[in-house]
């Protein structure tokens, strides 16, 4: 994702209230406008990472004005980047979402926003889930098939003979085929409401999620990655082992005794 | 759990996580318009059937057709999207536009819409997909052609 790659010329407006707000700034045309103005958003949005972790960790001063900078250039970035030719913005909602963990101070504030994130992250897997039931994607035997053609008619028609393509090509002729990864991949959705009650199971849920975007490549040629630091969620105890658990324990009788 | 312990630790971030909660919530109840960062995650789950035939997207350069398998997913992205965008940006814009007037009234059009007419798009495609090929154009066509199955 850079923007200076992009080389922003049109954009399409999209079904968002926030979005329509954020339009009125002007900031897609004035991009459109200046091409001095890409480089100076890729250079903010990539520095200010960086940029945050030397004055959290180093210089040890001004690291929630950062993040607040941060969070700032992170939306109006994402929100610009995706009104401009590209996927979509729900597959960049980590860009969005993560720097508002930085603005706290306290360990334990930080660990429970991250937990919140969490849960964020398993919503929005699960609600992908839901969703097939409710629209009737499931319930149609012919679903695959329909996405396939869909998201691969100019493979279809430009590269017959390649190996991606007889493979999407036999999976439409084999429906039954289709329709079973169709149903596997709703299954696999839905199973991370599992991690609402508990954490027994993560480790297992990384591996579903790494190969569910390993699939989407695959089959789907699209690359959903920006969403991987969602991850770092279901591992955070094992990132940083010094966090507070964010679980209250159970308190000594000393303990008790004392305060 | 979780809540009860962000209410004793922080009320002020508790407050804005269950703000999120009910938005979040509120946004897939209605379906329709969404609100960021509350977004509906449907995933290819409106029902779809297989068609006889699909628009697809041409493009020439210096007499060879661009093969989709010649490029990574990001990459086709790139080169199609913007054609993508180019075909239906008046339509979709000025559709829009009506939702935005009738819901916020708001009423500066220009902010909307593209400025942009095809010799405009024409002349930046060409220098957009110089440089992602990495090589000079000397002549460049885009076919707007239908996949029969």
């Amino acid at each position: 994702m850079w923007m200076f790659q992009m080389m922003p010329k049109l954009f399409l407006t999209r079904f968002d209230g926030f979005t329509w707000l954020f339009m009125r700034t002007g900031v897609h045309q004035w991009l459109i406008d200046n091409p001095e103005g890409w480089g100076m958003f890729d250079a903010m949005f990539y520095s200010l990472p960086l940029i945050y972790f030397l004055s959290h960790n180093i210089f040890k001063t001004g690291s929630t004005i950062i993040a607040t900078f941060m969070l700032l250039v992170n939306w109006t970035y994402v929100q610009s980047y995706t009104l401009f030719p590209t996927n979509s913005i729900e597959a960049h909602t980590a860009w969005l979402m993560f720097p508002i963990v930085f603005l706290v101070t306290q360990p334990k504030t930080f660990r429970l926003l991250i937990e919140g994130l969490r849960y964020f992250f398993l919503f929005f897997f699960v609600s992908a889930g839901l969703w097939k039931f409710l629209n009737g994607g499931i319930f149609n035997p012919d679903q695959m098939s329909g996405v396939l053609l869909y998201q691969h008619a100019d493979l279809l028609s430009s590269s017959p003979g390649y190996w991606q393509t007889e493979m999407i090509q036999w999976l439409i002729n084999h429906k039954t085929v289709g329709c079973g990864l169709y149903i596997i991949a709703t299954f696999l959705e839905l199973v991370f409401v599992v991690a609402f009650f508990t954490k027994k199971y993560d480790h297992l849920l990384i591996i579903g999620f790494i190969l569910f975007l390993i699939f989407d490549h695959v089959l789907m040629r699209i690359p959903y990655y920006e969403v991987l630091p969602y991850l770092i969620t279901l591992r955070i105890g094992a990132i940083l082992p010094n966090l507070p658990s964010y679980v209250a324990q159970p308190q000594t009788r000393t303990q008790s005794s004392a305060s | 759990m979780y809540l009860k312990t962000l209410f004793h630790q922080n009320k002020f971030w508790f407050a804005v996580v269950v703000v999120f909660i009910i938005c979040q919530l509120f946004i897939n109840l209605k379906k329709g318009m969404v609100f960021s960062p509350f977004y509906h995650y449907g995933m290819y789950s409106e029902v779809m059937k297989p068609q006889q035939s699909y628009p697809i997207f041409g493009v020439i350069v210096d007499g060879e057709e661009l093969n989709t398998k010649d490029f990574t997913p990001q990459q086709w992205d790139k080169i199609i999207q913007p054609i993508a965008y180019y075909s239906k940006h008046q339509n979709w814009n000025a559709e829009m536009f009506s939702h935005i007037k009738r819901l916020t009234g708001i009423s500066n059009y220009q902010q909307y819409s593209n400025q942009l007419n095809k010799n405009d798009f024409t002349f930046w495609y060409q220098q957009y997909l110089s440089e992602l090929l990495g090589k000079e154009i000397m002549q460049l066509s885009i076919q707007y052609k239908t996949y029969q199955r």
